[in-house]
């Protein structure tokens, strides 16, 4: 049989098959592997959509990392209020509002911050952020009617308030969605891996631990433009061109912390460093030119390692060591 | 005539005292204390009273923040990983009893 025709047979009866609706089947097959909600009935859909919304009131101070509906009531006068929000890297966190009974004009507010600030130091700091510090608040009082639903920029919000009469109080709504290239992120946990990518960006990229941790580089690559290897490593360090760089402190703000070390040329293989420090940041610096990627693990240091170290410390750089 | 000429450097080197002026309520110098020239026009101009409200500008004020240890917000992370799961769970054992059904 002459090949063309075979080729016009075989188009013929893809067609057929294509008609019959059995492409769909299939599509419908891989999409049950992947969400169980579409083995079950609707009915059943829509009794576990609408049990599936978390509930919970709010503590005066209090921390959330899940989605749902969280409500606070004043019981008495609370004045210095405040709830966490942190999500995973990839994930941003949207507030919204859905009822809010507080006094604006009797000294009661509601503010939302885009990160965290703690004894006034803020993550990301000033340097890395988008917007200024006083965009960074968002005021109910001031542009409530107007904004009743705040994005952050990083895996990371919070929310400050003050309400003064008992009864009071308000309701928010905290959704998830997805960062596809997570640039500032404060881990939740003390041990962890991950990559981050900073792909023709300028813009400065800082990953938070609020631990003491032995963190391994793993992977960097700086300077890789569009496929290719530069010949020349990209100029740095000492602040100039694209580099990562390693910082402890006792602060959230980076650039309140004192820089450990700094990694200047792409290397394959495996740099460790333990920093005893309350908080370890890598951050990695982008001029915009290049795609930049560095994968990284971390685990918490053992507190007897900690213990032994301080004996030999250099107490305000937190002991680190290679 | 050297002692004219002294007496006359010594008497415009001598400047009249500034007494101490009351400020207005809004923050306004008297015209009568503003040094005011003989042709009527000010030697310092008076100062422009301030918009309300923006004695006590935002970028006086420190920034709004809180005061918590890293310990208590370590404390904190836990407490809500642990409600995280304890979600997640229930929401598992939700819908493979609605499978089961």
């Amino acid at each position: 049989m002459p090949s063309a025709f075979q080729f016009q047979c075989h188009l013929v009866l893809i067609f057929l098959a294509a008609s019959k609706g059995e492409t769909r089947y299939l599509e419908v097959r891989d999409g049950g592997e992947d969400e169980p909600f579409l083995l079950l009935s609707e009915d059943l859909k829509r009794e576990l959509s609408a049990g599936q919304i978390y509930r919970r009131s709010l503590r005066c101070i209090d921390m959330l990392s899940i989605e749902g509906q969280f409500t606070f009531t004043a019981d008495q006068p609370q004045l210095h209020c405040a709830t966490f929000f942190i999500g995973e890297p990839e994930e941003l966190i949207t507030v919204e509002y859905d009822f809010v009974n507080i006094d604006c004009q009797g000294g009661d507010f509601l503010k939302v911050f885009d990160g965290w600030i703690l004894k006034g130091e803020k993550f990301p700091s000033s340097l890395d952020h988008p917007l200024t510090a006083s965009q960074r608040y968002v005021d109910f009082c001031e542009s409530g009617n107007i904004q009743r639903s705040i994005r952050s920029s990083q895996n990371v919000a919070m929310i400050f308030f003050r309400i003064h009469q008992p009864g009071n109080g308000f309701t928010v709504t905290i959704k998830k969605n997805t960062n596809l290239f997570p640039c500032n992120v404060i881990s939740q946990t003390p041990s962890g891996r991950f990559t981050m990518v900073i792909p023709h960006q300028h813009r400065n990229c800082s990953f938070s631990i609020i631990y003491p941790v032995v963190i391994k580089i793993s992977d960097l690559i700086l300077g890789h433009l569009n496929g290719l290897f530069l010949k020349k490593p990209s100029v740095g360090c000492a602040g100039v061109g694209d580099f990562v760089e390693l910082l402890g402190g006792a602060g959230l703000d980076p650039s309140k912390m004192f820089p450990l070390a700094d990694l200047c040329h792409s290397f394959h293989g495996s740099a460790q460093m333990k920093i005893g420090c309350d908080n370890t940041v890598l951050r990695m610096v982008s001029s915009g030119k290049h795609i930049n990627r560095v994968t990284f693990e971390y685990h918490q240091l053992d507190l007897q390692e900690t213990e032994m170290r301080k004996e030999n410390s250099i107490e305000e750089f937190c002991f680190p060591s290679i | 005539m050297r002692r004219a000429l002294l007496t006359l450097l010594l008497l415009l080197a001598r400047s009249p005292p500034v007494a101490a002026l009351p400020a207005a309520t809004d923050g306004s110098v008297p015209a009568a204390a503003a040094g005011i020239g003989a042709r009527g026009r000010p030697l310092w101009p008076p100062l422009a009273p301030p918009a309300p409200g923006q004695w006590r500008g935002r970028r006086d004020e420190p920034p709004l923040s809180i005061d918590l240890t890293f310990h208590l917000l370590r404390h904190l992370l836990l407490l809500a990983r642990a409600q995280s799961q304890r979600a997640r769970a229930d929401s598992n054992r939700r819908i493979l009893d609605a499978v089961g059904r």
